[in-house]
């Protein structure tokens, strides 16, 4: 299997199948990252979509200086950030974007409601901190890749995780305690 | 380790980044102090509550829309392979503000230093070529007194005109 770094050096030379390749390993990726960020499903469409497109047009100039990954965590959470900038955010996590039809039963409502407090929490954190959750708890990329996706040193990752997971703990303080 | 280190490393320590020396502080820190215990396990019940929200499944079809919107893409902008010379990192980026009014600064004191040089070269070329008023003549003209004799000539009713009419003393209703 060829690496990312490879497919993206065949997507320079003009290799549509290598770029299909790209979108299909990494849909998740920026999917997961756009919608957790942005908290809306079309939008999150639009942004991974928008991304990879990006991927495609800087293709000639990229320069494996990073993961791939971590490249495109940059790129989707930049476009997350302009987003953000046009739209004035909802309070809450789309959680009913995606809501079962059926009636649901007891502690499938129990944990929609455990959803919606959660994104109701991620959402109300200030930009930096919430990227920063999202990618550490969500993602799983290290200290230094956040750093390298929001622009952070090492320190200053820790600072926004500790503050971001202070913030969570007060705002989900009745849910944990249950 | 002091407990608010020792809270700090707990992220790491749960997801088993933390080198051997930090872990094994962290976890003879742990054995002795109750309080980050518990903090501990709240910072786990909290882990595990934020990872308990999936997020929904990627669009049916996603791909395909990607695939399509990358081919009219390249019908737009051409084909991907596109050999330029890469431009000046500054020309790339675009131009700020700040730049271009540094470089107007910069342009507008160029200018100004040649004028000046200019006007300086006109000045020491008259007085070495051209004899200085006597003691006994009171040079009262403004062109002479501010070296502006390039302002003469200028026509009737013209700034310049005005300028050196206000500026200089008619010698016949002085003297």
């Amino acid at each position: 299997m060829r690496s990312d770094e490879e497919l993206m050096s065949a997507v320079a030379e003009g290799d549509l199948s290598a770029f299909e390749q790209l979108v299909r390993r990494h849909q998740g990726t920026a999917w997961n990252a756009a919608f957790r960020l942005v908290g809306d499903v079309h939008a999150a469409e639009d942004i991974a979509q928008e991304a990879f497109l990006r991927v495609l047009r800087a293709a000639s100039r990229y320069r494996p200086t990073a993961a791939f990954r971590t490249y495109l965590y940059r790129i989707v959470t930049r476009l997350c950030c302009d987003h953000r900038r046009r739209i004035v955010a909802s309070p809450s996590g789309d959680v009913d974007a995606w809501p079962s039809q059926a009636p649901l039963p007891e502690d499938v409502a129990s944990s929609q409601e455990v959803h919606s407090s959660v994104n109701k929490a991620l959402a109300s954190l200030p930009a930096r901190q919430k990227e920063a959750v999202i990618l550490r708890y969500y993602e799983g990329l290290s200290y230094t890749e956040i750093g390298q996706v929001i622009g952070a040193t090492r320190k200053g990752v820790e600072r926004l995780l500790a503050r971001g997971r202070a913030a969570l703990a007060g705002k989900l303080s009745e849910l944990l305690e249950e | 380790m002091r407990c608010d280190r020792a809270q700090i490393l707990m992220d790491r320590y749960l997801a088993e980044e933390l080198p051997a020396v930090e872990r094994e502080d962290l976890e003879s820190h742990l054995r002795e102090c109750p309080g980050c215990q518990q903090q501990l396990a709240q910072l786990q019940t909290l882990l595990g509550t934020l990872r308990s929200v999936p997020a929904p499944p990627v669009p049916q079809g996603f791909v395909g829309r990607v695939m399509v919107m990358a081919g009219q893409e390249i019908e737009r902008q051409g084909p991907l392979v596109q050999v330029r010379p890469r431009p000046a990192s500054w020309w790339r980026h675009g131009v700020t503000p700040q730049q271009i009014g540094f470089a107007a600064a910069l342009a507008a004191g160029l200018l100004v230093g040649v004028m000046l040089g200019h006007q300086t070269w006109q000045h020491s070329a008259r007085t070495s070529t051209i004899d200085r008023p006597t003691a006994n003549v009171q040079v009262t003209d403004a062109e002479n007194v501010y070296l502006i004799d390039y302002l003469t000539g200028t026509p009737r009713g013209s700034f310049p005109e005005i300028y050196l009419s206000l500026t200089s003393v008619d010698s016949d209703q002085e003297f």
